[in-house]
């Protein structure tokens, strides 16, 4: 066989940052950029609640802070996504698509935070995306239009197009886990529930957890 | 699974994406192979053999040694 010492080896993986890594960068830094926009409109939403002015001492302090997190995050996410494009000659169709239709899930994902974290009832000093405070409901049938009927028919055009047989494997794997993981934690934050160890059992912290175990399963078996 | 993706890559100068277009798979796909993280389905594997003109068991090995020592 062939000694690899004399050939020349073009290799994306010898020479640059593995675009798992980037990827999964943009990503966690895109979740804590939403999450730090609620953080923001929870944070003044209380101050106006206590009668506080927004442009106080601690009103300015936290605009500093929360500008310079956002600044941050906004940078990491820019600088990371800057790096896959310039990657884009060492990718295959389905590699640039991929990234595309992500970019786009991604983008989705985090208009949907937005949204549900500014339209929800404010008074109540909450504003985040999974609280259960009622919204608009032209919002709600949006959102649910969205998440209902958009959302799995580009997941149908993802499967069928861009996903090949090693990431199938890496969602398989991703799934199962995740299931297990529901199996396993609802029956027992239910009976924990019952016993009146825990309060009563929240759909969508469930449904989180099980979406992020598979995210991170899925991450970990593509890209690790 | 250990195998020779990576030389017979490399004897033809082609990069993991280049591999990857060939095969219709991506470039992590290529790259997850290569380094035993995942082993092809029967139809991709026939698919890598045909592509280089080789036997499955010329690029694949799957540790088998014909049962000699057991």
């Amino acid at each position: 066989m062939t000694d690899l010492m004399e050939v020349k080896m073009v290799d994306f993986d010898d020479g640059g940052e593995p675009q798992g890594r980037l990827m999964l960068w943009t990503v966690i830094a895109g979740l804590a950029l939403i999450m730090t926009l609620g953080a923001v409109a929870g944070f003044f939403a209380q101050m106006d609640a206590d009668g506080k002015s927004a442009f106080g001492t601690v009103g300015i302090v936290a605009m500093g802070l929360f500008a310079t997190t956002i600044a941050g995050l906004a940078y990491v996410v820019w600088r990371n996504m800057g790096k896959m494009n310039k990657n884009a000659a060492a990718m295959t169709r389905r590699d640039r698509l991929n990234n595309k239709i992500l970019l786009v899930f991604g983008a989705a994902g985090g208009a949907i935070g937005l949204v549900l974290a500014f339209t929800g009832d404010m008074s109540t000093q909450n504003p985040n995306a999974f609280s259960s405070d009622p919204i608009p409901a032209i919002v709600a049938v949006i959102l649910a239009v969205v998440i209902g009927l958009i959302m799995p028919l580009l997941s149908y055009y993802w499967h069928l197009k861009v996903v090949d047989e090693q990431e199938e494997a890496a969602y398989r794997a991703g799934a199962l886990i995740a299931m297990y993981a529901f199996w396993f934690t609802a029956p027992t934050w239910w009976l924990l529930w019952r016993g009146g160890l825990l309060p009563a059992p929240d759909g969508i912290a469930l449904y989180m957890m099980t979406i992020v175990t598979a995210l991170i399963v899925w991450l970990w078996k593509k890209y690790g | 699974m250990k195998n020779q993706l990576k030389v017979l890559r490399a004897m033809r100068n082609w990069s993991q994406a280049d591999l990857g277009e060939h095969l219709d798979v991506s470039r992590q796909a290529v790259n997850a192979i290569e380094t035993g993280k995942y082993d092809p389905s029967l139809p991709l594997a026939f698919k890598i053999a045909r592509l280089f003109a080789l036997p499955i068991e010329e690029i694949f090995d799957d540790g088998f040694d014909g049962g000699q020592n057991g």
